[in-house]
């Protein structure tokens, strides 16, 4: 008897469609078909949130300048010969970083060897930046510094913001066991830690029953299951949160659906001899892949948490330093497992402060203000950006309180150069994407000027 | 049986009919009208012939079957008269016009002010007030209702209800057999005692693989062991908790270890009871002076090891897990004074990675009282949230426990880390394995935790002096590394940002860097029983030195003469030339050598004898010194401290006792010519636990030799500073290694800043700090910022937006309160909150606070109101706690930690600050309405052997009740009967479907008539209301 991967072989996978029964019955049909070929040609984003703040001095190193000493950081000063270098007379990378060379070395992997496809970011920030972890992180995520209440996420607007978003029953995920404010927005998106585990008790059938379908009209009273309960009528009208869980109990019936039919295609490999981190962050990372190949997501995110090194940081050995290698290996092979669509593909990393720049009496550092980011992707102009000689200035690293790194790029202005460059956003829209975008450009211009770091 | 149907009927018409038909009534919780339909006199949700007669039975026939007096009004006039019948007849039978609004197929509020009123009926919303009353009262100050708290609570009455909960209790809930049962579960008691060590950790063993059978007589005194390796104790792989680590455990089918040492008593009948303490991993059988004392047991009482002795090949039946140690009586006829040998045989389980066998001896002398209560795990230590959380009766207590531990958050994982990584003075790990740090670091916790939940409605202050000063606070955000020199603002931040003020609420990074030097010389100790005083004594009156506080005797002092040889030649060579010890023994001749006051060296100027000739002469020097006991056993705590530049071999009577890690890859004994590793005398010691090699001393006469070795021949420093102590533990010493005594805080005077700090300059709440407080005094500096943070309006104003936040509504926040846009109703309460913050003579009391936030006797506040009524979505432990309390369930709690942690809520291992959110955004998402949805059905559906409930208690199977009826037990104990009609019809569709689509009636008489009420339940648990309190 021939069993699925026999088909597999020998069937291509062209016949994997026709092989596979609908997971869910009869509810599930009813519902809009899903592709099961993901979106060719559309852009996607992979967004990564170092959570806890990192130290963007050790990460990329101002080699340059005098102030990145021994002195400054008796305990984690890292030498000239330690470091990675990035060749532009000033820039080095921490040692742990190198995985992530490969990205900057080479257009792809085809051996087209070119710029890379690696963007350094440094100096990444904004005016005023908060030193509170959860007002920091809330501002990068809300796209609107200062602003503590808004629950709404800056990707969120602009991906809710493609047509057909509303409908989909799978735009994306956050690989985290809650949705993070980037994400969320007034339609709810998926958010889960696993995918295996991502599914409801029973077979099919009980399943099948147990979502139901939804009603004939929204909120309309003759729906059944799941889908007729989170579809339907609210229990109490008007009543506090319901616009939020209602949508997120059909959200959390399709996507369920979605991600169990992506696993259903078999036991994923990840191409090109890529090679993700062994721990749940690589876990997540080969996750992101497989529901990138096999699902309509066009927007995924994960966590690396625990860049909040208050105490021992670790030089070249220890926690910030693993951490680092998690980040590079991650990168490293996205970029080899998405050869496929690099082109379409934009892997954006962000923290939500720097570190002080004068190491702690803990062999620590504590919080501080700008940050860096890295940007892969196909169409990423690879290279070191605010961390050279002419725009770094002695004395950078204690522009903000004597203590920290002060920004020389707003992240809105990155993100605005992804949206209308990577995505082809106009550039009208950003003030929609991120509110107070205009004015904050109009009374920030030097830390709005594009960076060009997209071809 | 007609009834029913006619009622199904009915349903299943509303069921298919458009959603207009459900108005959009307000509830009403506190007041006596409820929705109806006019005419509908018996509720039957329908108007008919049977409502006239109803009418004519009430007016003629004296039977009251009316529930709501304003749909038998049915001309709505205000009064029910036989004009109420004849107009429903003639609607009926005649043409007439239909009753006046709301009706006959709508339901709504009677538009006319009248004195009938409507208690309770069919049409949404027309619940008992009186029930939803205490359903929402126990959402909110309990985990949610159990099956009889509505009927309780109606009763009682709600004033008398949070009057009593209102006042705290303390100690063990006596009457409550179940809680008590599982508490008692889960903590335990080990006895209170003075425990000293006899045969301290990490003795100085002779070990021997079983791969064979040991000699007969291995276990006997006089047996030669000389040809068996010598290590340190404790022996085993595996866990990350053995010194002396044997691969072949795991390599290899090894089964045994055969260990023997020797140690030294006085009389035994003077000593106090002396017990065999063990660590080990899996089984074991030891011997003193060569008779058997005790081996280890199965938990069935019977030997895990058989035979005598037991051969070298068998291995244990069962595992046994290292980590907290257990305790063997030993007799005292199997002592005698001076030297006693002990040996133990270890004996590893079959195809098992671990193995440990780590023995020490202690005596104890028990308190014949007391004991004290250990948490033995972090799985325990969260138990207890929903233990207490389903069974207790202090469920306000309980529920605000879990909101201060929660506010006050610390990390119990990264208290155990601290723990694990613990050594002590001769660099040893304490607790090398995850179980005694985890032992450690929850109960810690634990004590935490029942002083947040005992002081739940106590002062504010006592809350956060109670944090402030707890040792998993201290370590968590990092007080203890904040030195007056390099201050570590980690702590500072968050006491103001998340603990008092708020965020950005009043303060600015000066304070901050202020705050953090205030605290500075916070830390923690460990100190006997005997030392521990309540709160908040200890920090009032705070325990200042450190833990190994003793009086020490030097029997050598760096500054005494040793006699020394240059080691320009071996000084013992055999006929070959090849070193020898002969020089380290004690009769060993040294007259010929020289003699000079140590440090004996050259460089850095710390030394006394100078070797001038030392550089590209010589590598080497030998010492050596006698000194003078009058018995091995009776010197308290004997300890060689040498420092040292750059190596150095110790012996003692001619054995070698320890050497420096610089010298570890040099031979046995080094010749004169070997080079050592660098080490300056600044760097570590080498420390020598003297009380390991009593055997090797004699009364009398005894020579301590060292040989010295230098980096290079060209180097230009060298130096030898030995010190030789007895020394007496004070009554503040505590060993580590001792399981009595406990983790506290300590003030360190000499890590305090003790220069002047003004917080919160220029405000009316400036606080000034003068300079010169030194000492124990340096404390008030804390003291007094926690006195003054309580009194600071920022703190009054943000506990009591948590507590509204909490108890009543998420639609307030700083920003909200700040900016104005928070409910007007909320704004108006949070100023009624902070005038009885300040209403008692000390501010903060929150049981006060709590008192005007319930207004119990007026139930007029915010906290009534309808709109706020199942507005709060439900955390990950509400979730689980109210799910299994609304159906009396059966819960050990096992299992339901790892629930909550993948609904996203990991209590007391929280990463971040900040604690889990009470904003009920916050927790609406995919995966955690996923977990909750499988949770609750697998909770109903009774397949799981840890959380049971008994159906039989709300359906009588021989009541044969459809599916409605079994609908309205379910709304009436989870919902007080509030679901609305499409709900109701949702669940209808749910159970009386089959899984193909067909109609599929529940039958009484099925047998899985059980079965899918429960999976009907399962269904109810997953609407979107039971994610609502």
């Amino acid at each position: 008897m021939m069993n699925r991967r026999d088909l597999l072989r020998k069937g291509g996978l062209a016949a994997l469609g026709l092989i596979l029964p609908p997971l869910y019955g009869p509810g599930f049909l009813t519902r809009k078909a899903l592709a099961q070929v993901p979106n060719a040609g559309q852009k996607k984003m992979i967004f990564i949130f170092q959570r806890g703040g990192n130290d963007a001095i050790n990460t990329v190193i101002p080699r340059g300048d005098v102030d990145y000493s021994q002195a400054t950081r008796p305990g984690l000063f890292i030498n000239d010969t330690e470091a990675v270098d990035l060749g532009n007379g000033f820039a080095q990378l921490h040692p742990s970083l190198q995985p992530m060379m490969e990205v900057y070395n080479h257009t792809s992997l085809n051996g087209v060897a070119g710029p890379g496809n690696l963007a350094v970011l440094h100096r990444v920030g904004y005016p005023d930046q908060s030193r509170s972890h959860f007002s920091a992180q809330q501002f990068w995520e809300n796209g609107v510094p200062g602003n503590s209440t808004l629950e709404e996420g800056l990707l969120y607007r602009r991906f809710a913001n493609v047509p057909g978003f509303a409908d989909n029953p799978f735009p994306g995920a956050y690989l985290d066991d809650s949705l993070p404010i980037v994400m969320r927005g007034s339609v709810p998106m998926p958010a889960f830690p696993a995918s295996a585990e991502y599914s409801f008790t029973g077979n099919l059938d009980q399943v099948s029953k147990f979502l139901g379908e939804l009603p004939s009209t929204p909120g309309g009273t003759d729906g059944s299951g799941l889908y007729g309960a989170y579809g339907g009528k609210p229990d109490v009208e008007g009543g506090a949160y319901r616009d939020i869980l209602m949508p997120t109990g059909v959200k959390l019936g399709e996507s369920v659906n979605t991600v169990q039919q992506a696993l259903a295609q078999g036991p994923y490999v990840p191409a090109n001899g890529a090679v993700y981190p062994n721990n749940t962050f690589g876990n997540q990372l080969s996750e992101i892949a497989m529901l990138l190949k096999r699902t309509p997501a066009t927007l995924l995110g994960v966590n690396l948490d625990g860049w909040d090194t208050h105490t021992a940081q670790g030089r070249i050995t220890g926690a910030h330093p693993n951490l680092l290698a998690s980040l590079a290996q991650g990168i490293q092979a996205l970029s080899r497992d998405l050869q496929d669509q690099w082109q379409d593909v934009i892997v954006v990393t962000v923290s939500e402060f720097g570190r002080t720049s004068i190491e702690n009496g803990s062999q620590g550092t504590d919080h501080g203000a700008a940050s860096t980011m890295f940007i892969a992707g196909g169409s990423v102009i690879g290279g070191v950006y605010n961390c050279d000689p002419i725009s770094w200035a002695p004395g950078s690293m204690f522009t903000v309180n004597d203590r920290y790194l002060a920004a020389n790029s707003d992240f809105r202005s990155v993100f605005a150069e992804i949206f209308t460059g990577h995505f082809g956003d106009d550039s009208l829209l950003m003030d929609q994407f991120m509110p107070g975008f205009d004015a904050a450009a109009l009374a920030n211009p030097g830390l709005f000027n594009p960076l060009g770091f997209l071809a | 049986m007609l009834f029913r149907s006619h009622k199904i009927l009915n349903l299943i018409l509303l069921c298919l009919l458009s959603t207009s038909i459900f108005s959009t009534t307000t509830l009403p919780l506190n007041a006596a009208d409820a929705p109806f339909r006019r005419g509908d006199t018996n509720d039957d949700q329908a108007v008919d012939i049977s409502d006239p007669i109803v009418v004519l039975n009430y007016l003629f026939v004296g039977i009251n079957d009316i529930t709501c007096r304003d749909a038998a009004d049915t001309n709505d006039d205000g009064s029910i008269d036989v004009a109420d019948a004849i107009n429903l007849l003639t609607y009926i039978f005649g043409g007439g016009a239909p009753p006046p609004d709301p009706g006959p197929f709508d339901c709504g509020l009677d538009p006319t002010d009248d004195n009938l009123g409507c208690l309770v009926g069919s049409c949404d919303g027309a619940a008992d007030p009186a029930r939803i009353a205490a359903g929402h009262l126990m959402q909110r100050i309990a985990y949610g209702t159990t099956p009889e708290d509505v009927d309780r609570i109606i009763d009682i009455g709600i004033p008398t209800v949070i009057n009593v909960l209102l006042q705290p209790e303390v100690g063990e809930e006596t009457g409550n057999a179940p809680l008590i049962n599982l508490e008692n579960q889960f903590i335990s008691e080990i006895p209170l005692a003075t425990e000293h060590f006899l045969l301290r950790p990490n003795g100085n063993f002779r070990y021997f693989l079983g791969f064979s059978e040991p000699p007969a007589a291995w276990a006997q005194p006089g047996f030669d062991d000389s040809t068996w390796d010598t290590g340190t104790g404790g022996f085993g792989r595996g866990d990350n908790d053995d010194v002396t680590e044997i691969v072949e455990f795991l390599t290899t089918d090894l089964a045994s270890i055969y260990i023997r040492t020797e140690f030294v008593l006085q009389d035994p009948l003077v000593l106090p009871p002396l017990f065999l303490k063990m660590l080990y991993d899996d089984a074991f059988v030891a011997y003193i002076n060569g008779i058997e004392v005790t081996r280890s047991l199965q938990n069935n009482g019977n030997p895990n090891l058989v035979g005598n002795p037991p051969p070298f090949n068998q291995y244990s039946t069962g595992t046994h897990e290292a980590g907290i140690p257990e305790y063997y009586p030993i007799p005292d006829s199997l002592l005698q004074p001076g030297i006693n040998t002990l040996a133990i045989q270890g004996h590893d389980a079959a195809n098992n990675g671990d193995f440990t066998l780590d023995p020490t001896i202690v005596s104890q002398i028990f308190s014949a009282t007391e004991t004290k209560e250990v948490m033995l795990s972090d799985g325990n230590l969260q138990r207890f949230t929903f233990i207490r959380g389903i069974y207790s009766g202090r469920q306000l207590q309980t529920v605000l426990g879990e909101f201060w531990e929660n506010h006050f958050t610390t990390d119990e994982e990264k208290l155990r880390d601290l723990f694990r990584g613990l050594r002590n003075r001769y660099n040893f790990r304490i607790l090398g394995s995850g179980t005694a740090s985890r032992m450690h670091s929850s109960t810690l916790e634990f004590e935490e935790y029942e002083f947040f939940r005992d002081n739940s409605l106590g002062y504010f202050k006592d809350l956060l002096m109670y944090s402030a000063s707890s040792v998993p606070m201290l370590v968590y955000l990092d007080t203890i590394l904040n030195f007056a020199a390099e201050p570590n603002e980690n702590y500072a931040r968050e006491i103001l940002e998340l603990h008092t003020l708020g965020v950005d609420n009043g303060y600015t990074q000066t304070d901050i860097e202020e705050v953090a030097r205030a605290l500075t010389g916070w830390s923690v100790t460990r100190i006997p029983d005997s030392m521990v005083t309540p709160f908040p004594d200890y920090v009032t009156n705070p325990v200042t030195d450190d833990h190994h506080d003793w009086i020490t005797t030097a029997l050598v002092e760096i500054g005494d003469d040793w006699s020394y040889f240059k080691g320009i030649e071996e000084p013992t060579p055999d006929p070959l030339g090849a070193p020898t010890t002969a020089w380290t023994e004690n009769g060993f001749d040294d007259s010929t050598w020289l003699v000079g006051p140590t440090g004996i060296g050259m460089g850095d100027g710390d030394d006394a004898t100078l070797l001038t000739d030392m550089v590209n002469n010589y590598i080497s020097f030998y010492a050596r010194k006698t000194f003078i006991i009058p018995d091995p056993a009776t010197p308290d705590r004997m300890e060689l401290e040498v420092a040292y530049d750059d190596g150095v071999v110790m012996y003692l009577n001619g054995v070698e006792i320890g050497r420096t890690s610089t010298l570890f890859d040099a031979p046995t004994p080094p010749p004169h010519t070997a080079s050592s590793g660098n080490h300056e005398v600044t760097g570590r010691p080498l420390m020598i636990d003297l009380d390991h090699y009593r055997h090797l001393m004699i009364a009398g006469e005894n020579v301590l030799a060292a040989q010295v070795h230098n980096s290079a021949i060209n180097n230009g420093d060298a130096s030898f500073l030995p010190r030789l102590t007895t020394n007496t533990p004070t009554n503040r010493h505590i060993d580590l290694n001792n399981r009595q005594g406990r983790w506290t805080f300590r003030f360190n005077p000499g890590q305090h800043d003790d220069g002047p700090k003004s917080i919160f300059a220029g405000t009316p709440y400036q606080l000034d700090i003068p300079a010169g407080r030194v000492g124990a005094d340096g404390v008030l500096d804390g003291i007094d910022l926690l006195d003054a943070l309580t009194a600071h309006p920022g703190t009054a104003q943000f506990i009591c937006i948590k507590l509204i936040q909490k108890f009543v509504s998420d639609d307030i926040s700083l920003t909200t309160v700040a900016d104005g846009s928070a409910p007007l109703e909320l704004q108006a309460l949070l100023a009624d909150m902070i005038a009885a913050w300040y209403s008692t003579v000390e501010p903060g009391h929150i049981g006060t606070v709590m008192e005007v936030l319930l207004d119990p006797v007026d139930q007029n506040g915010p906290f009534w109101h309808i709109e706020n009524n199942r507005n709060k979505v439900k955390t990950p432990i509400e979730f689980i706690n109210s799910t299994l309390r609304s159906l009396n369930a059966n819960a050990s709690s096992d299992d339901l930690a790892n629930q909550m942690k993948d609904m996203g809520m990991d209590l007391f291992q929280r990463d971040e600050p900040d604690g889990y959110s009470e904003v009920g955004s916050d927790w609406i998402g995919t995966t955690t309405l996923l977990t909750r949805i499988n949770f609750a059905r697998r909770f109903a559906s009774n397949v799981d052997n840890d959380y049971q409930w008994n159906i039989a208690d709300y359906i009588d199977v021989n009541q044969g009740l459809g599916a409605v009826a079994v609908i309205e037990v379910f709304d009436e104990v989870l919902f007080q009967g509030t679901l609305t009609e499409a709900e109701k019809c949702v669940i209808i569709d749910y159970v009386e479907t089959d899984l193909f689509g067909n109609p599929w009636p529940l039958s009484p008489d099925a047998s899985d008539y059980f079965n899918r009420i429960r999976d009907m339940v399962g269904f109810m648990f997953s609407l979107p209301r039971w994610q609502f309190q």
